[in-house]
Protein backbone atom coordinates (compact mmCIF):
# COMPACT_ATOMS: atom_id res chain seq x y z
CA UNK A 1 0.00 0.00 0.00
CA UNK A 2 2.71 2.41 1.02
CA UNK A 3 4.15 1.92 -2.41
CA UNK A 4 1.54 3.15 -4.05
CA UNK A 5 1.17 6.11 -1.91
CA UNK A 6 4.86 7.10 -3.00
CA UNK A 7 4.13 6.50 -6.10
CA UNK A 8 1.25 8.67 -6.59
CA UNK A 9 2.63 11.34 -4.82
CA UNK A 10 5.80 11.02 -7.25
CA UNK A 11 3.13 11.20 -10.16
CA UNK A 12 1.65 14.53 -8.97
CA UNK A 13 5.01 15.76 -8.56
CA UNK A 14 6.26 14.87 -12.14
CA UNK A 15 3.22 17.01 -13.17
CA UNK A 16 4.22 19.97 -11.32
CA UNK A 17 7.19 20.19 -13.03
CA UNK A 18 5.40 19.37 -16.33
CA UNK A 19 3.10 22.34 -16.00
CA UNK A 20 6.20 24.29 -15.50
CA UNK A 21 5.33 26.99 -13.06
CA UNK A 22 6.04 26.49 -9.72
CA UNK A 23 7.76 27.97 -6.31
CA UNK A 24 10.22 26.03 -4.26
CA UNK A 25 11.25 26.28 -1.05
CA UNK A 26 13.44 24.43 1.21
CA UNK A 27 12.87 24.81 4.89
CA UNK A 28 14.44 23.86 8.07
CA UNK A 29 11.80 22.98 10.86
CA UNK A 30 13.81 21.46 14.19
CA UNK A 31 11.16 20.87 16.86
CA UNK A 32 10.73 19.57 20.65
CA UNK A 33 8.09 17.41 21.90
CA UNK A 34 7.75 17.16 25.62
CA UNK A 35 5.08 14.73 27.04
CA UNK A 36 3.91 14.49 30.57
CA UNK A 37 1.78 11.28 31.57
CA UNK A 38 -0.46 12.53 34.15
CA UNK A 39 -2.78 9.50 34.58
CA UNK A 40 -3.25 5.93 32.37
CA UNK A 41 -5.68 8.08 30.42
CA UNK A 42 -4.55 11.94 30.48
CA UNK A 43 -1.50 13.25 28.89
CA UNK A 44 -0.27 16.49 28.34
CA UNK A 45 1.95 17.55 25.18
CA UNK A 46 4.01 19.93 24.42
CA UNK A 47 5.36 21.20 20.98
CA UNK A 48 8.02 24.16 20.17
CA UNK A 49 9.15 23.94 16.53
CA UNK A 50 10.53 26.50 14.59
CA UNK A 51 10.78 27.33 11.43
CA UNK A 52 13.43 28.95 8.73
CA UNK A 53 13.28 29.24 4.98
CA UNK A 54 16.61 28.32 3.69
CA UNK A 55 15.90 28.62 0.21
CA UNK A 56 13.12 30.12 -2.10
CA UNK A 57 12.83 29.98 -5.85
CA UNK A 58 10.10 31.07 -7.92
CA UNK A 59 10.64 29.48 -11.31
CA UNK A 60 8.41 31.59 -13.32
CA UNK A 61 10.29 34.54 -12.30
CA UNK A 62 13.60 33.17 -11.44
CA UNK A 63 14.02 34.68 -8.63
CA UNK A 64 16.11 33.67 -5.52
CA UNK A 65 16.24 34.21 -1.72
CA UNK A 66 17.94 32.80 1.17
CA UNK A 67 18.23 31.89 4.86
CA UNK A 68 14.82 33.81 6.33
CA UNK A 69 13.98 33.17 9.95
CA UNK A 70 9.94 32.05 9.52
CA UNK A 71 8.09 31.92 13.22
CA UNK A 72 8.20 29.44 16.48
CA UNK A 73 5.19 27.51 17.26
CA UNK A 74 4.75 26.56 20.39
CA UNK A 75 1.64 24.10 21.28
CA UNK A 76 0.01 22.49 24.24
CA UNK A 77 -2.35 19.99 23.68
CA UNK A 78 -4.27 17.50 26.26
CA UNK A 79 -5.08 13.72 25.28
CA UNK A 80 -7.49 11.57 26.18
CA UNK A 81 -6.71 7.58 25.79
CA UNK A 82 -10.68 6.96 24.88
CA UNK A 83 -9.63 3.48 24.04
CA UNK A 84 -7.00 0.81 24.11
CA UNK A 85 -5.72 2.14 20.75
CA UNK A 86 -6.98 5.33 20.64
CA UNK A 87 -7.49 8.90 21.82
CA UNK A 88 -8.68 12.09 21.73
CA UNK A 89 -7.28 15.37 21.54
CA UNK A 90 -7.75 19.17 21.86
CA UNK A 91 -5.46 22.16 22.56
CA UNK A 92 -4.18 25.27 21.97
CA UNK A 93 -1.02 26.81 19.86
CA UNK A 94 0.70 30.25 19.51
CA UNK A 95 2.41 30.93 16.25
CA UNK A 96 5.41 33.79 17.03
CA UNK A 97 6.30 35.50 14.09
CA UNK A 98 7.94 38.99 13.52
CA UNK A 99 4.64 40.80 12.22
CA UNK A 100 1.61 39.47 14.52
CA UNK A 101 1.14 36.46 16.20
CA UNK A 102 -1.66 33.61 15.33
CA UNK A 103 -3.36 31.81 17.71
CA UNK A 104 -4.78 28.23 16.68
CA UNK A 105 -6.98 25.83 18.46
CA UNK A 106 -6.51 21.95 17.84
CA UNK A 107 -8.62 18.95 17.75
CA UNK A 108 -7.55 15.59 16.58
CA UNK A 109 -8.67 11.88 16.95
CA UNK A 110 -5.63 9.09 16.87
CA UNK A 111 -5.30 5.40 16.44
CA UNK A 112 -2.27 3.95 17.37
CA UNK A 113 -2.29 -0.08 16.23
CA UNK A 114 0.58 -2.38 15.85
CA UNK A 115 0.85 -5.01 12.83
CA UNK A 116 3.42 -7.42 12.13
CA UNK A 117 6.19 -5.48 13.64
CA UNK A 118 4.70 -2.67 11.93
CA UNK A 119 2.88 0.40 13.64
CA UNK A 120 0.46 2.24 12.38
CA UNK A 121 -0.88 6.03 13.18
CA UNK A 122 -3.95 7.05 11.85
CA UNK A 123 -4.99 10.91 12.38
CA UNK A 124 -8.13 12.94 11.88
CA UNK A 125 -7.58 16.45 12.83
CA UNK A 126 -9.19 19.80 12.32
CA UNK A 127 -7.67 23.70 13.58
CA UNK A 128 -8.78 27.12 13.09
CA UNK A 129 -6.45 29.76 12.98
CA UNK A 130 -6.82 33.37 13.77
CA UNK A 131 -4.46 36.40 13.86
CA UNK A 132 -5.12 40.28 13.00
CA UNK A 133 -6.35 41.47 9.88
CA UNK A 134 -7.25 37.82 8.21
CA UNK A 135 -9.87 35.76 7.86
CA UNK A 136 -10.19 32.59 10.58
CA UNK A 137 -8.73 29.64 8.42
CA UNK A 138 -9.99 26.44 9.01
CA UNK A 139 -7.95 23.21 8.10
CA UNK A 140 -9.48 19.80 7.62
CA UNK A 141 -6.46 17.01 7.89
CA UNK A 142 -6.11 12.58 7.42
CA UNK A 143 -2.48 11.51 8.00
CA UNK A 144 -1.32 7.63 7.73
CA UNK A 145 2.13 7.11 9.26
CA UNK A 146 3.56 3.76 9.37
CA UNK A 147 6.95 3.21 11.73
CA UNK A 148 8.61 0.26 10.74
CA UNK A 149 12.19 -1.22 12.52
CA UNK A 150 14.83 -1.55 10.71
CA UNK A 151 16.14 -4.83 12.93
CA UNK A 152 14.13 -7.54 13.97
CA UNK A 153 10.60 -7.33 14.67
CA UNK A 154 10.71 -4.80 17.44
CA UNK A 155 12.24 -1.42 18.03
CA UNK A 156 14.18 -1.98 20.80
CA UNK A 157 16.62 0.69 23.05
CA UNK A 158 19.52 1.65 20.62
CA UNK A 159 18.01 0.85 17.44
CA UNK A 160 16.94 2.35 14.51
CA UNK A 161 13.84 2.71 12.88
CA UNK A 162 11.66 4.64 9.72
CA UNK A 163 8.84 6.49 10.20
CA UNK A 164 6.80 7.58 6.63
CA UNK A 165 4.36 10.25 6.78
CA UNK A 166 1.43 10.59 4.23
CA UNK A 167 -1.19 13.32 5.26
CA UNK A 168 -3.96 14.77 3.12
CA UNK A 169 -4.88 18.93 4.25
CA UNK A 170 -7.76 20.83 3.62
CA UNK A 171 -7.62 24.38 4.13
CA UNK A 172 -10.85 26.85 4.00
CA UNK A 173 -9.94 30.68 4.58
CA UNK A 174 -12.56 33.21 3.45
CA UNK A 175 -13.55 32.11 0.15
CA UNK A 176 -10.65 30.23 -0.87
CA UNK A 177 -9.74 26.09 -0.79
CA UNK A 178 -6.77 24.53 -0.84
CA UNK A 179 -5.34 21.31 -0.63
CA UNK A 180 -2.06 20.38 0.27
CA UNK A 181 -0.16 17.04 0.15
CA UNK A 182 2.31 15.70 2.50
CA UNK A 183 4.81 12.88 2.48
CA UNK A 184 7.39 12.54 4.96
CA UNK A 185 9.97 9.81 4.94
CA UNK A 186 11.73 9.61 8.18
CA UNK A 187 14.68 7.80 9.92
CA UNK A 188 14.60 7.90 13.86
CA UNK A 189 16.80 7.11 16.33
CA UNK A 190 15.57 4.82 19.88
CA UNK A 191 17.49 6.09 22.53
CA UNK A 192 15.30 4.65 25.13
CA UNK A 193 11.49 3.68 25.27
CA UNK A 194 10.42 7.31 25.79
CA UNK A 195 13.39 9.34 24.49
CA UNK A 196 13.19 9.46 20.41
CA UNK A 197 15.12 11.66 18.16
CA UNK A 198 14.15 11.65 14.28
CA UNK A 199 15.63 13.31 11.22
CA UNK A 200 12.98 14.34 8.05
CA UNK A 201 12.77 14.93 4.44
CA UNK A 202 9.52 16.06 3.90
CA UNK A 203 7.78 17.31 0.65
CA UNK A 204 4.58 19.01 0.62
CA UNK A 205 2.73 20.80 -2.70
CA UNK A 206 -0.28 22.80 -2.72
CA UNK A 207 -1.58 25.08 -5.04
CA UNK A 208 -4.04 22.64 -7.19
CA UNK A 209 -6.30 25.15 -7.73
CA UNK A 210 -4.34 28.18 -8.35
CA UNK A 211 -2.14 28.78 -11.69
CA UNK A 212 0.99 27.66 -10.34
CA UNK A 213 2.15 24.91 -7.68
CA UNK A 214 3.92 25.36 -4.66
CA UNK A 215 6.82 22.90 -3.72
CA UNK A 216 7.89 22.96 -0.07
CA UNK A 217 11.10 20.54 1.07
CA UNK A 218 10.97 20.39 4.92
CA UNK A 219 14.36 19.29 6.89
CA UNK A 220 13.00 18.26 9.98
CA UNK A 221 14.49 17.22 13.27
CA UNK A 222 12.20 16.60 15.70
CA UNK A 223 12.82 14.85 19.53
CA UNK A 224 10.59 13.31 21.47
CA UNK A 225 10.88 12.66 25.06
CA UNK A 226 8.55 11.90 27.93
CA UNK A 227 9.24 13.57 31.02
CA UNK B 1 13.76 33.33 19.76
CA UNK B 2 16.92 33.08 18.13
CA UNK B 3 17.97 30.50 20.44
CA UNK B 4 14.97 28.29 18.92
CA UNK B 5 17.40 27.82 16.06
CA UNK B 6 18.73 24.56 14.42
CA UNK B 7 22.82 24.94 16.42
CA UNK B 8 20.18 25.39 19.90
CA UNK B 9 18.20 21.68 18.51
CA UNK B 10 21.37 19.95 17.88
CA UNK B 11 22.32 20.69 21.49
CA UNK B 12 19.13 19.38 22.50
CA UNK B 13 19.53 16.57 20.93
CA UNK B 14 22.98 15.64 22.02
CA UNK B 15 21.29 16.46 25.33
CA UNK B 16 19.02 13.73 24.56
CA UNK B 17 21.58 11.00 24.70
CA UNK B 18 22.90 12.49 28.06
CA UNK B 19 19.20 11.88 29.55
CA UNK B 20 18.78 8.32 28.13
CA UNK B 21 18.47 6.61 31.32
CA UNK B 22 20.55 3.20 30.46
CA UNK B 23 23.49 5.23 29.17
CA UNK B 24 23.66 7.09 32.77
CA UNK B 25 23.29 4.31 34.86
CA UNK B 26 24.36 1.49 33.20
CA UNK B 27 22.20 -1.41 30.93
CA UNK B 28 20.19 -2.95 33.70
CA UNK B 29 18.10 -4.75 31.03
CA UNK B 30 19.50 -6.42 27.67
CA UNK B 31 17.25 -7.50 25.15
CA UNK B 32 17.27 -7.33 21.36
CA UNK B 33 16.32 -8.92 18.25
CA UNK B 34 18.06 -9.03 15.28
CA UNK B 35 16.99 -10.15 11.77
CA UNK B 36 19.91 -12.60 10.34
CA UNK B 37 20.61 -14.43 7.39
CA UNK B 38 20.49 -18.16 7.28
CA UNK B 39 24.21 -19.16 6.82
CA UNK B 40 24.23 -17.16 10.08
CA UNK B 41 22.59 -19.97 12.36
CA UNK B 42 23.49 -23.34 13.15
CA UNK B 43 23.08 -25.82 10.62
CA UNK B 44 21.48 -28.20 12.94
CA UNK B 45 18.30 -25.73 13.43
CA UNK B 46 18.39 -25.26 9.78
CA UNK B 47 17.85 -28.52 8.81
CA UNK B 48 15.08 -28.90 11.43
CA UNK B 49 12.99 -26.58 9.85
CA UNK B 50 13.37 -27.98 6.34
CA UNK B 51 12.35 -31.34 7.51
CA UNK B 52 9.73 -29.82 9.23
CA UNK B 53 8.32 -28.15 6.06
CA UNK B 54 7.24 -29.16 2.54
CA UNK B 55 6.21 -25.32 1.33
CA UNK B 56 8.61 -23.09 -0.20
CA UNK B 57 7.89 -20.01 1.98
CA UNK B 58 10.44 -17.64 3.30
CA UNK B 59 11.49 -18.15 6.53
CA UNK B 60 12.73 -15.10 8.70
CA UNK B 61 15.54 -15.92 11.10
CA UNK B 62 16.44 -13.51 14.05
CA UNK B 63 18.83 -13.77 16.70
CA UNK B 64 17.64 -12.99 20.14
CA UNK B 65 20.49 -11.12 22.63
CA UNK B 66 20.02 -11.36 26.07
CA UNK B 67 22.16 -10.82 29.04
CA UNK B 68 22.47 -14.68 29.85
CA UNK B 69 22.93 -15.44 26.13
CA UNK B 70 21.32 -15.53 22.64
CA UNK B 71 19.11 -18.01 21.07
CA UNK B 72 17.54 -18.26 16.84
CA UNK B 73 14.20 -17.79 16.25
CA UNK B 74 12.68 -18.77 13.09
CA UNK B 75 9.42 -16.94 11.76
CA UNK B 76 7.45 -18.56 8.77
CA UNK B 77 3.82 -18.73 7.38
CA UNK B 78 2.42 -22.26 7.06
CA UNK B 79 -1.06 -22.30 6.20
CA UNK B 80 -3.16 -20.40 7.81
CA UNK B 81 -0.86 -20.82 10.74
CA UNK B 82 2.14 -18.22 11.53
CA UNK B 83 5.17 -20.39 13.64
CA UNK B 84 7.99 -19.11 15.63
CA UNK B 85 10.41 -22.01 16.34
CA UNK B 86 13.29 -21.17 18.85
CA UNK B 87 16.78 -22.98 19.20
CA UNK B 88 19.10 -22.33 21.62
CA UNK B 89 22.74 -20.88 20.96
CA UNK B 90 23.78 -24.72 19.88
CA UNK B 91 20.92 -24.88 17.48
CA UNK B 92 18.81 -27.18 19.71
CA UNK B 93 15.27 -26.72 20.12
CA UNK B 94 13.65 -24.87 22.70
CA UNK B 95 10.00 -23.61 22.00
CA UNK B 96 7.48 -24.13 19.22
CA UNK B 97 4.82 -20.98 19.19
CA UNK B 98 1.58 -21.30 16.96
CA UNK B 99 -0.54 -18.01 16.56
CA UNK B 100 -4.46 -18.75 16.49
CA UNK B 101 -7.50 -17.09 16.34
CA UNK B 102 -9.67 -17.05 19.32
CA UNK B 103 -12.59 -19.43 18.14
CA UNK B 104 -9.82 -21.92 17.76
CA UNK B 105 -9.71 -22.15 21.38
CA UNK B 106 -11.45 -25.29 23.06
CA UNK B 107 -14.53 -23.79 24.90
CA UNK B 108 -13.35 -24.87 28.15
CA UNK B 109 -10.11 -23.22 28.02
CA UNK B 110 -11.91 -20.30 26.74
CA UNK B 111 -14.36 -19.94 29.77
CA UNK B 112 -11.35 -20.51 31.93
CA UNK B 113 -9.21 -17.66 30.63
CA UNK B 114 -12.33 -15.26 30.77
CA UNK B 115 -13.29 -16.79 34.41
CA UNK B 116 -9.97 -15.39 35.22
CA UNK B 117 -10.09 -12.21 32.81
CA UNK B 118 -13.39 -11.22 33.81
CA UNK B 119 -12.50 -11.65 37.64
CA UNK B 120 -9.42 -9.70 37.65
CA UNK B 121 -10.18 -7.00 34.95
CA UNK B 122 -13.15 -4.29 34.35
CA UNK B 123 -12.26 -4.22 30.32
CA UNK B 124 -10.04 -6.66 28.22
CA UNK B 125 -9.46 -6.84 24.75
CA UNK B 126 -7.45 -10.06 23.05
CA UNK B 127 -4.62 -8.95 21.24
CA UNK B 128 -3.03 -12.16 20.10
CA UNK B 129 -3.05 -15.60 21.07
CA UNK B 130 -0.19 -18.03 20.90
CA UNK B 131 -0.38 -22.00 21.98
CA UNK B 132 3.22 -22.95 22.83
CA UNK B 133 4.91 -26.22 22.58
CA UNK B 134 7.71 -27.33 24.54
CA UNK B 135 9.90 -30.59 25.88
CA UNK B 136 8.79 -34.13 24.50
CA UNK B 137 5.65 -33.24 22.58
CA UNK B 138 8.43 -31.31 19.92
CA UNK B 139 11.69 -33.74 20.55
CA UNK B 140 10.55 -35.86 17.85
CA UNK B 141 8.49 -34.04 15.41
CA UNK B 142 8.12 -34.91 11.89
CA UNK B 143 5.69 -32.42 10.67
CA UNK B 144 3.84 -29.25 11.83
CA UNK B 145 0.87 -31.01 11.49
CA UNK B 146 1.66 -32.91 14.34
CA UNK B 147 2.05 -30.73 17.39
CA UNK B 148 -0.66 -32.06 19.84
CA UNK B 149 0.70 -31.32 23.22
CA UNK B 150 -0.15 -27.74 23.85
CA UNK B 151 2.01 -26.38 26.71
CA UNK B 152 0.72 -23.48 27.77
CA UNK B 153 -1.60 -20.83 25.62
CA UNK B 154 0.07 -17.46 26.27
CA UNK B 155 -2.30 -14.37 25.60
CA UNK B 156 -1.42 -10.43 24.64
CA UNK B 157 -3.98 -8.46 26.15
CA UNK B 158 -4.87 -5.12 26.87
CA UNK B 159 -6.59 -4.56 29.80
CA UNK B 160 -7.88 -1.91 32.31
CA UNK B 161 -8.28 -2.59 36.04
CA UNK B 162 -9.85 0.55 38.54
CA UNK B 163 -9.40 3.09 35.45
CA UNK B 164 -5.94 2.08 34.70
CA UNK B 165 -5.04 1.04 31.41
CA UNK B 166 -2.05 -1.41 30.51
CA UNK B 167 -1.20 -4.15 28.49
CA UNK B 168 -0.28 -7.86 29.80
CA UNK B 169 1.53 -11.08 28.31
CA UNK B 170 -1.18 -13.87 30.34
CA UNK B 171 0.33 -17.29 30.24
CA UNK B 172 -2.42 -20.08 30.79
CA UNK B 173 -2.07 -23.95 31.47
CA UNK B 174 -3.16 -26.56 29.71
CA UNK B 175 -6.30 -26.50 31.95
CA UNK B 176 -6.75 -23.11 31.85
CA UNK B 177 -4.68 -21.97 34.94
CA UNK B 178 -3.09 -18.89 34.91
CA UNK B 179 0.74 -19.84 35.12
CA UNK B 180 2.19 -15.65 34.71
CA UNK B 181 1.42 -12.32 34.19
CA UNK B 182 3.39 -9.86 32.70
CA UNK B 183 3.15 -6.45 31.67
CA UNK B 184 4.29 -5.14 28.72
CA UNK B 185 5.74 -1.52 28.48
CA UNK B 186 4.13 0.25 25.33
CA UNK B 187 6.96 2.31 23.89
CA UNK B 188 6.53 6.56 23.81
CA UNK B 189 3.79 6.90 20.84
CA UNK B 190 3.83 10.73 20.38
CA UNK B 191 5.84 10.80 17.54
CA UNK B 192 2.98 8.64 15.95
CA UNK B 193 -0.15 11.13 17.53
CA UNK B 194 0.98 14.48 17.36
Amino acid sequence: MLHRLVLSLFWLLIVGYLKGQAIRQTIVQPSVNLSHKISSEWKLNMKIESRQLADVSDLEDEQFSGYQYVHTDIAMVASYKSGFNHSIAGGYMIRIRRENNAHRTIQQYAIIDKKEGIRWGYRLASDQTWSSGDDMELRLRGRVAAEIPLSGLEIDTHEWYMKIQHEYLNSWEGNNYDLEIRLAPTIGYEISGSNQIEASLEYRVNGFFEDRYRHRYFIGLGWYLRI
Amino acid sequence: MTLLRVPFLCALCCLAFLLDADTCIGQTKYERELRIQPNQVPPSAISYIDSLRSDPQKIKWYKEIRIEGHSYEAKFKFEKYKYSIEFDSTGVLEDVEKTIDWHEVSPDIQQAICDHLYAHYDIHKIRNIQLHYAGSSIRDLNSLEDLSDIAAYELVIDVRKDGVRSTRQISFGVNGSLISTFTIINRLSDNMEF
